[in-house]
């Protein structure tokens, strides 16, 4: 743990670390983009996330939905992750000794494991429901599961301003 | 009345004051239903827009994917909205001089009025005329997303 902390105070303590921290324009700007990375990479698959519970574009193919919005889930989770990784170099040990982001790790953590769920266990019999309005019920529980956990995610990641 | 002296007004009644002066996670539970509503408006303006510019659901109608982008544009707009609302009564002078605030409401009246009239007019044309359809698709775009950022900036000035 103490690397992790070690690690976090070199960066808070970097150059680059602080002219980010007290910048008065560059900060608010990741922020913004932030939240934009958040609408493609959270926001669609919120969207792909209902189409799998069954709730919206039933009657769209679902292998449909999946690919087409894939390479902008991607690119928005890249975008998320960069601009969140450019805020814990300002932030990060103000970051780690805050509640909110432990819990918003964990949640990132079950979110993939979620993922890997999906892509491993029941992507690979996609061929016998892709085209059902509603899929089985493993694959909604899937859905469900993911959007839940994300949206953690995104409330614990706004509560940090205020258990900081 | 100008405005200031109106939100003097409705800053001091008993509702106001009773906002303000509420535990500090009243205000983060409201922040919290208004970025998961952002995030569901942003991602339904975004699942439209992709529409329209061709770059996703090519193959499926127009008219399919902005109908049930619509439904969830309209469940994240009224959560937005409302927790917003209860957001800015807490502190409704203070929100009203920040000028990202006032960039924030400009934006929103300017993306709802065009949503609502243009964008709907012209985008359920977009078989016969693409390049309008991917014309309001990008003006779109740019006032939703000039909404959020502005909006994400306010607590920093």
């Amino acid at each position: 743990m103490s690397v992790l902390y070690d690690f976090a105070q070199l960066l808070y303590d970097s150059d680059f670390g602080t002219a980010l921290r007290e910048s008065q324009y560059a900060f608010p700007v990741i922020e913004g983009t932030h939240l934009l990375g958040l609408a493609f990479s959270v926001g669609l698959l919120a969207i792909v996330d209902l189409r799998l519970a069954g709730v919206v574009l039933k009657d769209a193919p679902l292998l449909d939905v999946l690919r087409q919005l894939r390479p902008f889930i991607i690119g928005g989770f890249i975008l998320t992750f960069a601009t969140g990784s450019l805020l814990f170099w300002a932030l990060s040990i103000k970051l780690l000794v805050n509640p909110a982001f432990p819990v918003k790790f964990l949640f990132i953590l079950l979110a993939g494991a979620n993922f890997l769920w999906f892509e491993l266990g029941l992507a690979p019999g996609a061929v016998e429901w892709a085209n059902h309005a509603i899929p089985p019920i493993k694959v909604r529980v899937a859905g469900w599961t993911s959007l839940v956990l994300w949206s953690v995610v995104v409330m614990a990641g706004r509560l940090i301003p205020y258990l900081g | 009345m100008t405005i200031l002296e109106i939100l003097r007004w409705v800053q001091d009644t008993g509702f106001g004051v009773a906002l303000r002066k509420s535990n500090h996670l009243v205000g983060a539970a409201f922040q919290l239903v208004h970025i998961i509503g952002f995030v569901l408006l942003l991602a339904s303006v975004t699942l439209i827009n992709l529409r329209l510019l061709g770059l996703a659901f090519a193959r499926e109608a127009p008219a399919r994917i902005i109908g049930a982008g619509n439904i969830l544009l309209g469940i994240g707009l009224a959560a937005a909205v409302l927790s917003g609302i209860l957001i800015f009564l807490s502190g409704p002078v203070r929100y009203y001089s920040n000028e990202f605030f006032q960039l924030k409401m400009l934006l929103l009246i300017a993306a709802v009025l065009f949503q609502a009239t243009l964008f709907a007019w012209l985008s359920r044309r977009a078989a016969e005329r693409p390049f309008a359809g991917k014309a309001v698709a990008v003006a779109s775009l740019l006032l939703w997303f000039g909404v959020g950022v502005s909006g994400r900036i306010i607590g920093f000035v």
